[in-house]
């Protein structure tokens, strides 16, 4: 029987965000997991399985499950970690819907907190195999962006106006998100006068840093339906990798995203024309133009175009991370995004409520342009 | 010409040993896997193709293509610091690899103008002792 509409999300939880002075990784983590049991109208002790990701300060890597399940009193019947940077979100929610599919779990919390603002951390993706490179200046987190953005010009006219477009639709949704980190709005031209980073990326086309924690339960949609808030079920789900970079011929668009979305949409057996709102993983702007274009929104080369006018924003017709996203909501590696799904197709989001969600496409990306996922929430 | 740019020396280990000791004779070279003949990049210990461990280092010309071209106003490291702002490549190596390099122009200065598709070719750089970084420059058409 296929997993298809059968799993749901129950509970979702998040902890304060942005500069959180004295707090850890792992005390993050417990806050938003006392959140999300709370907003799923359940007890500790109705989670059988836990899986984290690590947060970038995490003292424990990839040993992170045990101390947190420790620190919880929980011994589960499925546990583990997983570090696919903001791709792990979407994944592990995927791997709890399997293990609770197969039978090995009932009820999964997933779970990620960090202090990559306070602890400061450097996001650096470091590749090149034997060799760094580093030796030739090709570091941080913005580089191989810069890279998919300025291919993406080159090859069809996108320009920086464009990524603006992004910058601006999730800030105008973070100053309706009182839980967002930047709240104040922003113009195409303030991005266009940002300070110019890795061009063609600007300042304003980076994501922040941030500390905070989230949790996502997930559980089979008939043990939701006995819950406290409504399900949200996971209708379809899809993922894709490269592991190559330099050796693929278009390493630089994300190609394999596509596969991500098309499983997605063909499990749940819906298309681009149901989505009705869609958080799309925004570590650098140029990304959210590939979504939309991998996910069929527009043709491949034309979300430049697309996303003119305000068509992302709420109110136009395809509304884009609507919490703020990474870039403005805060940076919760992709995590935010499944949590604000959750609330849209709850209809739970107040002024930045999108009328009537039925469907809603959550994507995730991670390790620069190597890991990807896609699901769609669908209202239970 | 050849005064060296004070840029980071790589860590060398057994696997990457040939790959500098041919840059120290101002040569790129790189793996040519010996059962199906494709050159790989990065340095692997087998054929991405085939899985064949049987390689030669055979030498590259040098010349290759921008595929992509980035401008860094930050330095992510230390070491880059003092050459804010400098540019970054994605080449097209003619013989069928890429990769990212610091580039220059011919008189070995950063520049600014959108260089992709422009013809470039290797340059090698007397880091620190005797290591030599490859790196590469725009050349005319
Ligand atoms: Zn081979």
């Amino acid at each position: 029987m296929s997993i298809a509409g059968r799993i749901a999300i129950a509970g979702v939880g998040a902890t304060e965000q942005g500069t959180l002075q004295g707090r850890t990784p792992l005390d993050l983590g417990i806050d938003a997991f006392k959140c999300a049991i709370a907003d799923a109208g359940l007890r500790k002790d109705d989670i059988d399985g836990i899986l984290t990701m690590p947060g970038t300060t995490s003292p424990e890597g990839s040993l992170h499950y045990l101390r947190f399940g420790e620190a919880v009193g929980i011994n589960p019947r499925y546990t583990g970690s997983m570090t696919m940077g903001g791709a792990t979100g979407g994944c592990l929610v995927q791997m709890a819907a399997m293990a609770i599919h197969a039978g090995l779990a009932t009820t999964v919390a997933c779970i990620f907190g960090d202090t990559a603002k306070t602890g400061g951390v450097t996001f650096n993706r470091a590749s090149g195999g034997e060799l760094s490179w580093g030796l030739w200046g090709m570091l941080g987190a913005a580089a191989n962006s810069a890279i998919a953005a300025d291919r993406h010009m080159h090859e069809y006219g996108t320009t920086s106006r464009h990524l603006a477009e992004v910058a601006v639709a999730c800030r105008k949704h973070a100053s309706m998100n009182e839980h967002a980190v930047m709240r104040t709005p922003i113009t195409i031209d303030e991005h266009q006068n940002s300070r110019p980073i890795v061009r063609p990326l600007r300042l304003l086309d980076c994501c922040l840093i941030s500390d905070g924690g989230v949790c996502v339960i997930v559980t089979s949609l008939d043990r939701a339906r006995d819950l406290k808030k409504k399900p949200v079920v996971i209708a379809g789900m899809g993922q894709a990798h490269t592991t190559m970079n330099m050796e693929h011929e278009r390493w630089w668009y994300v190609p394999h995203q596509k596969q991500a979305l098309a499983d997605a949409f063909r499990t749940a057996k819906l298309g681009p024309a149901d989505i009705d709102v869609a958080q799309l993983y925004d570590n650098f702007t140029i990304s959210v133009l590939l979504w939309l274009e991998h996910a069929g929104f527009c043709k491949e080369g034309e979300a430049g175009s697309f996303v003119e006018g305000g068509r992302i924003q709420l109110g136009g017709d395809l509304p884009v991370n609507t919490a703020g996203g990474n870039l403005s909501e805060s940076y919760m590696e992709g995590w935010l995004h499944i949590v604000e799904g959750v609330r849209q197709v709850r209809g739970e989001c107040g002024a930045r409520q999108v009328p009537d969600v039925d469907n809603c496409l959550v994507t995730g990306r991670g390790m620069s342009l190597n890991c990807s996922n896609a699901m769609i929430l669908q209202r239970g | 010409m050849n005064a060296p740019t004070k840029k980071p020396a790589p860590q060398i280990n057994a696997t990457t040993q040939p790959f500098w000791d041919a840059a120290k004779k101002n040569e790129l070279r790189m793996q040519k896997c010996s059962d199906c003949g494709h050159i790989r990049f990065p340095i692997g210990p087998v054929c991405t193709v085939c899985l064949s461990d049987k390689c030669e280092w055979v030498k590259l010309s040098g010349r290759g293509e921008v595929l992509s071209h980035l401008v860094f106003h930050r330095a992510y490291s230390p070491a880059w610091k003092e050459h804010v702002p400098y540019s970054v490549a994605m080449v097209q190596l003619a013989e069928g690899p890429r990769m990212f390099t610091d580039i220059v122009d011919p008189e070995r200065r950063y520049i600014d103008e959108d260089l992709v598709g422009r013809p470039v070719e290797a340059w090698f750089d007397p880091v620190e002792g005797d290591v030599v970084v490859p790196r590469f420059k725009v050349v005319e058409r």
